[in-house]
């Protein structure tokens, strides 16, 4: 049986990634299982500067779901390479660092520090709903994605994923605009902004307000997005959005994604993305099929 | 740390709203607990899990209270002997206390009385002192816990059982015939405020333990953020699940 894919020259075991923001730089899940079982982790989203994040409360539960509104807590670039990326560099997995900021100038920077590290791909967040300055609003119209994914293009030394956020009227046109730009992927999607609210106090639960909202409750979303994307663009499409059992992997796969991220699961059970990975070749075993390969886009609708 | 697959050997209402669960693992021991850890607890139909500070622990057993407070505790009331329930522990740092402190201050505020019971067991060779604070007298409990071991008083809000008042203003009575070596304390933020203030003014070393809505309960979501001075005067922002949930009182910015 073959899992293994491949995006943009980088080879992965299985498609399974962990998604930014949901798994740290690895360590701590490391604590739980050998994490080089995974394909890749994609870290928390590293800035050039340190930053605090927003106040708490920073998470909420809702219908299947989560909001939260960490709001790109980091060390910084420097702390990152220094202090987090080489436990990751050590694991046999790919190490996919995403990377954010509030101007073009940070991205481009950070990018920079990233390329000369021994880590295999950059994902470029423009789409955090969670920052002030930055973060999404790069990643709202066609014409800011094609010009941030390729000014940090000729900077970044390697192969770059473009995430892209649910938050905007044409996500197609987006990836489309990323493709453009010179991204060798896109990953998609980001959490969908939203609220949760105590009619007791009258407060809203998040300090932030607002927050990201992600878990199974986002998965049909994801799902018709990246059936989207995939009618619109040729590079590898990473799936992510709710995504709790191989069952899950799968579906992502036949609607156009390469690879997959698992991100809320891993807050739900520490476990998830082990399982998930076995999960699958469970699944493909039952299924009788020998090369995962053959789901990609194998969506049929007539 | 581990995630365990325990048995429900408990669940029951021990004061208004609060609720006492004790748990078994049927594979052998728990790993071992230090006083101040606590557990992330899946309820079934919720995704988010729970954390619990760990009230009493005995090798196979462990047992957390809760106050019905949301949608998730009032789900945990319905939970009954010899259903599974997934928990992962032990998580945190808990209290640690020096070889010099031998008179053990344990100021509790409410359900922050639950974390520092099992804090003799840990440390059984010093001499224990706990202020208890409640809001009224249905709502008073642990306190059983705490007499096998410390010196105790109890107060409420409103008076309707034991000393009415503060646990702090009764600490700050008996404070010369105490001196005591350490506060160890855990409860509502006004209660901690507080606390921060009296510690500061008599200079005694002080350690709390926070509270903080949780993702991931192991240090890497980056949800359950509090806001520390650092010796360089920076703020930081620190993981209450990681780093915590117990850190030094003076550092705190509450």
């Amino acid at each position: 049986m073959n899992t293994n894919v491949k995006i943009a020259g980088v080879e992965f075991k299985n498609p399974i990634l962990t998604a930014s923001g949901t798994y740290g730089f690895g360590w701590e899940y490391s604590r739980f299982y050998d994490i080089s079982a995974l394909g890749g982790v994609c870290t928390k989203g590293v800035t050039r500067e340190k930053r605090l994040g927003n106040l708490s409360p920073r998470i909420a539960e809702t219908p299947s779901g989560i909001l939260n509104s960490v709001g790109l807590q980091n060390p910084g670039v420097d702390a990152f390479i220094e202090d987090d990326l080489p436990f990751l560099l050590e694991k046999d997995l790919v190490t996919v660092v995403n990377i954010a900021g509030s101007t073009e100038e940070d991205y481009k920077y950070v990018a920079e520090k990233v390329s000369a590290t021994g880590a295999h791909m950059v994902e470029l967040n423009i789409s955090c709903p969670n920052v002030k300055a930055g973060g999404m609003a790069f990643g709202i119209d066609p014409q800011s994605v094609g010009a941030i994914t390729e000014s940090v293009k000729k900077v970044c030394k390697k192969p770059l994923i473009v995430k892209l956020s649910p938050n905007v009227s044409d996500i197609a046109a987006n990836a489309k605009a990323a493709e453009d730009g010179g991204a060798d992927a896109v990953s998609l999607i980001n959490t969908v902004t939203g609220m949760a609210i105590d009619r007791f106090t009258r407060k809203p639960v998040l300090a932030n307000v607002t927050g990201g909202l992600s878990g199974p409750c986002v998965k049909p979303i994801a799902l018709r997005m990246v059936h989207e994307v995939y009618k619109k663009v040729n590079i590898p499409i990473i799936g992510l959005g709710g995504i709790m059992t191989g069952a899950d992997v799968m579906e992502f796969m036949i609607a156009g994604a390469t690879a997959v991220q698992v991100g809320s699961a891993n807050i739900f059970d520490p476990m998830a993305a082990f399982r998930i990975v076995n999960e699958l070749t469970k699944e493909m075993e039952c299924c009788k099929i020998h090369d995962v390969n053959e789901l990609i886009g194998s969506l049929i609708t007539q | 740390m581990k995630d365990y697959l325990t048995e429900v050997v408990s669940n029951k209402e021990i004061a208004k709203n609060i609720y006492e669960m004790t748990l078994k693992n049927t594979e052998g021991e728990f790993e071992k607990i230090h006083c101040g850890q606590f557990l992330h607890l899946e309820i079934p139909g919720f995704l988010l899990r729970r954390p619990f500070g760990i009230y009493k622990f005995g090798g196979k057993e462990i047992s957390i209270s809760y106050a019905v407070l949301g949608k998730g505790t009032e789900e945990m009331t319905a939970i009954e002997s010899g259903e599974n329930i997934k928990v992962t522990l032990p998580l945190g740092n808990g209290f640690r206390l020096g070889e010099k402190h031998k008179k053990v201050v344990l100021l509790g505020g409410g359900m922050g009385c639950v974390p520092l019971a099992y804090v003799p067991e840990s440390y059984p060779d010093r001499k224990y002192y706990a202020f208890l604070g409640f809001s009224e007298k249905s709502r008073v409990a642990f306190v059983d816990e705490f007499e096998r071991r410390c010196e105790t008083v109890v107060c409420t809000d409103d008076g309707s059982f034991g000393v009415k008042g503060f646990p702090v203003r009764e600490l700050e009575n008996r404070l010369s015939e105490i001196k005591p070596d350490v506060i160890l304390t855990c409860g509502p933020h006004p209660m901690l405020k507080s606390v921060q203030a009296f510690a500061a003014n008599y200079e005694i070393p002080t350690y709390a333990s926070m509270e903080e809505r949780m993702g991931c309960g192991v240090g890497a979501c980056l949800v359950c953020a509090c806001r520390t001075k650092q010796k360089d005067g920076s703020i930081a922002s620190r993981r209450v699940c990681a780093d915590g949930p117990v850190f030094k009182m003076e550092e705190l910015e509450l």
